[in-house]
């Protein structure tokens, strides 16, 4: 062969070799230079169809290719050859371990393999590492966590108290996840925080709502700061002393708008009450929709009398507002137990008071502030009232 | 000491020891070894629970994350309540009852409900032993000490 054909045929020898890496890269990587990989739950890689031969020559020209790693991999394992997948996939972890789509396809490998113990710690760092990963591995988390699978690498991953952990109980809760298997993970967190939290709020809703309401209110009593449990009445902050969180049994103002509710609730600073702030609620007078405030309370059975003082301010346009405890049955407030007395009008602070008997069968009720309908069904208010120092004792 | 001295003594006599009676008497047990926080049921709702309180007959005794406290009944029974349990002070147990109780829980509403019972639905034995899975140092997964030690001396 002569020099110039020599070196044609290196020549095109490099170029094809080139087409193979550029055509192997044009799979592995999209045309904004990020790489096309596995996401958990998303073989989009493995499933690439990239043949064998094709990625082990890449491999060749670039051992460090992680990308065909993972891709010959999910080809070995597709054709029924895992022990070569997870040499495949060793190799890849070997070289990437904290690589992203690394992480997630050995994770998901072991899971096929029934390997929890290993995909689990895997799991955790893919969650703690990349936030974008979470909705899909939580789901395998949570799934993880309700076969009580592997309870000692748990134990473990609990045991450093990962960031993710609060999000990971709120996806759970708010996917329907049985609330009593992430109570030990929110007990985990609360020690801490000891404060309410978006997790302690849906996994407190998730047990009341499924009318198991001793754990709710355990699970709560566990999230109030020491200095409020000094004295949890039965109805909780009735001094309205301190800002509501508006979880748990605590008081939980309305949250809608005053146009659209047709009220407004504060507990600011007032004249003439036991402590310095009392609860105000102020009508608009138009229709009212909804309860201003409310409070969830867990009572046993028995005689109770609540006591307050109440201070009407032009209270008019309607047939005025009353406290109402009723029983709550699958999340839902259904028939009334007590009622107070018709606020209406004006007046100074006075006292008020009314006796409650809580039933059997009715393990947790809600107490709210309620206006009444007129005969057409609507009730309209203008005005306001102050209330303070709610007390309930059982008689 | 003339008769108006000592009527005054008594007077003053009887009004110190009045609250100590109230105290000693106002109650069938009492807290020791108060660990954490320890919430007792009061008139009004609950209230923490401190080193000797006096506890009056269907006291609830609650613990929260973290506490513990032995109920000491004034006939020498002893209950130990460990984190997140509750316990209702009775009378007309035997002190072995009361601290099998504390110890294995009830259903809700009787005497000594265990938290851990109340936690597990009841029949979710799947869900049961994930959340024991999950292997956290709780009474509320344990579902009780898993080394009982009976405190009664009855």
């Amino acid at each position: 062969m002569s020099v110039a054909a020599r070196r044609a045929a290196i020549v095109v020898f490099a170029l094809a070799l080139v087409w193979r890496v550029l055509h192997v890269n044009a799979v592995l990587y999209d045309d904004n230079g990020r790489p096309r990989l596995p996401a958990v739950g998303q073989n989009s890689a493995a499933e690439a169809n990239v043949d064998r031969e094709t990625l082990r020559q890449a491999l060749r020209s670039n051992p460090g290719q992680i990308d065909a790693l993972l891709m010959l991999a999910g080809r070995y394992e597709s054709s029924g050859d895992a022990k070569q997948a997870s040499r495949a996939l060793d190799a890849a972890y070997q070289l990437a371990p904290d690589e992203r789509n690394v992480l997630a396809a050995v994770a998901e490998f072991q899971l096929r393999q029934g390997d929890v113990a290993r995909a689990l710690p895997l799991l955790d760092r893919l969650v703690d590492t990349y936030p974008e990963m979470r909705p899909g591995a939580f789901e395998i988390l949570g799934q993880l966590l309700s076969e009580g699978r592997e309870p000692a690498t748990w134990k473990r991953i609990l045991a450093r108290k990962p960031a993710w952990l609060g999000l990971f109980i709120v996806s759970s809760c708010e996917r329907g996840m049985d609330p009593a298997i992430l109570v030990p993970l929110l007990l985990e967190r609360t020690p801490s925080s000891r404060s309410p939290t978006p997790e302690s709020a849906c996994v407190i809703d998730r047990l009341r709502v499924s009318d198991r309401w001793q754990q709710a209110y355990q699970v709560w009593l566990n999230t109030l700061p020491r200095e409020r449990l000094s004295e949890v009445g039965f109805v909780f902050n009735g001094s309205f002393e301190f800002a509501p969180s508006g979880q748990g049994f605590d008081w939980r103002p309305t949250r809608a708008l005053e146009r659209d509710s047709g009220h407004s609730v504060e507990m600011p600073q007032a004249q003439g009450v036991s402590g310095k702030r009392a609860l105000r609620v102020s009508y608009n007078g138009k229709r009212q929709s909804g309860v201003p405030i409310a409070q969830y309370l867990a009572l046993a059975p028995g005689a109770y009398g609540l006591s307050g003082l109440a201070r009407p301010l032009s209270i008019t346009a309607g047939r005025g507002v009353e406290w109402t405890l009723r029983c709550v049955k699958a999340g839902t407030p259904s028939e009334t137990i007590a009622t107070s007395e018709r606020f209406v009008g004006s007046g100074d602070w006075r006292h008020f008071a009314f006796e409650i008997k809580v039933p059997a069968g009715c393990p947790g009720q809600v107490l709210q502030l309620e206006a009444l309908a007129t005969s057409d069904g609507y009730a309209y208010l203008s005005g306001s009232i102050w209330f303070d120092d709610l007390v309930l004792r059982h008689l | 000491m003339n008769t108006k001295t000592i009527a005054m003594s008594a007077a003053l006599a009887a009004a110190l020891a009045a609250p100590l009676a109230f105290a000693q008497g106002g109650g069938v047990a009492r807290l020791k070894d108060v660990k954490g926080n320890v919430l007792v049921s009061q008139q009004s709702g609950l209230a923490s629970g401190g080193e000797a309180s006096r506890l009056p007959e269907h006291t609830r005794v609650i613990t929260t994350a973290g506490a513990e406290v032995i109920v000491v009944y004034d006939n020498g029974c002893e209950v130990r309540l460990l984190e997140n349990q509750r316990f209702e002070v009775v009378v007309d147990k035997a002190c072995a009852a009361l601290v099998a109780e504390s110890l294995f829980g009830q259903p809700p509403v009787a005497a000594g409900v265990g938290i851990a019972a109340l936690l597990i639905p009841a029949g979710g034995a799947g869900i049961a032993s994930g959340v024991a899975g999950v292997g956290i140092d709780s009474t509320l997964f344990r579902g009780a000490n898993p080394t009982p030690t009976p405190l009664s001396p009855n």
